[in-house]
């Protein structure tokens, strides 16, 4: 039964891959050959938002269903969001908050054909493949066309309930910028799907965008390493509290 | 200069830049795997150390062979004896 739900699971995950982006290629081609760079980066994200909306929402829904809680109180204001990786899936799940957002990637997503290039088009960050004063660059582009920033500080998924430690890269990015962080709080996914791409299980996730702490608060820590420790301490104790929550939920 | 002037010196920058607890630092302490230090955290240790030193750390390769907060007691140690104008600082 679980290996049929995985198959239908990636069946209709390609299938709406392919549907959604040839349903929407002659917008995509006039947006990144009509309009200017940054313009055109901005309208580009805003499809790759609906694409993976639309996934979660709509494709995924017969598979497990998402519960999303916004409580940052409605703060729109640009800035970083720290994610926590437990999953391949998790890049889509940041599409919840429905805010125009650019990811950070290690350099090999980028290297992928057609789907690198339109990353890079969309103004995607490799933050291991540049250096600070590029990704700074890059950042800041983003922020300033009202877009915010999406990072993994984990550096790669954890399968796991615990998270990694963190790098401090886009931490210091956060720091010379001065812009709010956000943490975004999946629970849930460990296991969904693992390394190999296998699901163990198909089960409701849970996922919390709280904060942020503001740009004063930003800018009060030392370095990159006392922002990064105070983001782990936070999302670690909520996602204490989320797995408890959907373990109860799970027993009931 | 003595080894406790170097010893509180030194974990006054854990303190200050990183938020450290003074009572986590103890000379065996694995300044990556222990404290959780990446490449980046190190750059703001090294500048750390060299502004409280009055002493230029980035051509020096013995700075590459730190793994120990004991490591960079005994370097500083070394230095101190190297530079007098560390221990003039301190006076």
């Amino acid at each position: 039964m679980l290996f049929l739900r995985t198959v239908a699971f990636y069946f209709v995950t390609v299938l709406w891959w392919v549907v959604y982006w040839l349903a929407v290629l002659i917008p995509v081609l006039a947006v990144m050959f009509l309009l200017p760079a940054q313009r055109s980066r901005h309208y580009l994200r805003i499809f790759l938002l609906y694409f993976g909306l639309s996934m979660v929402r709509i494709v995924w829904r017969p598979f497990f269903k998402v519960r999303f809680e916004d409580r940052t109180g409605g703060c729109r204001e640009p800035g970083i969001l720290i994610a926590n990786h437990r999953s391949a899936i998790d890049g889509f799940l940041v599409s919840l908050p429905r805010r125009n957002m650019v990811q950070t990637v290690n350099g090999w997503p980028l290297r992928i054909p057609v789907l690198g290039w339109f990353a890079l088009s969309a103004g995607y960050l490799n933050i291991t493949g540049w250096d600070s004063e590029t990704l700074l660059e890059h950042a800041k582009d983003a922020l300033d066309s009202g877009d915010g920033i999406v990072a993994y500080p984990e550096g790669t998924r954890s399968e796991s309930r615990n998270m990694n430690p963190f790098h401090s890269g886009i931490f210091q990015v956060a720091l010379e910028l001065k812009v709010p962080v956000y943490m975004f709080c999946i629970a849930g996914n460990e296991y969904m799907p693992d390394r190999k791409f296998r699901f163990r299980e198909f089960r409701d996730l849970a996922v919390r965008l709280i904060g942020p702490l503001e740009k004063e608060q930003v800018s009060q820590c030392a370095t990159a390493y006392v922002l990064k420790n105070k983001v782990f301490r936070i999302m670690s104790g909520e996602l204490v509290s989320m797995d408890a929550e959907l373990d109860h939920e799970k027993n009931i | 200069m003595d080894h406790d002037t170097i010893v509180k010196t030194v974990n006054s920058i854990f303190v200050e830049r990183f938020e450290l607890d003074e009572s986590e630092l103890t000379p065996d302490k694995r300044i990556i795997e222990d404290l959780q230090l990446d490449s980046l955290d190190l750059v703001d240790m090294i500048v750390g150390l060299q502004q409280k030193f009055g002493i230029m750390l980035r051509d020096n390769p013995e700075v590459r062979a730190v793994r120990t907060l004991g490591d960079v007691y005994t370097l500083f140690e070394k230095l101190a004896k190297e530079h007098p104008e560390i221990a003039e600082k301190f006076q």
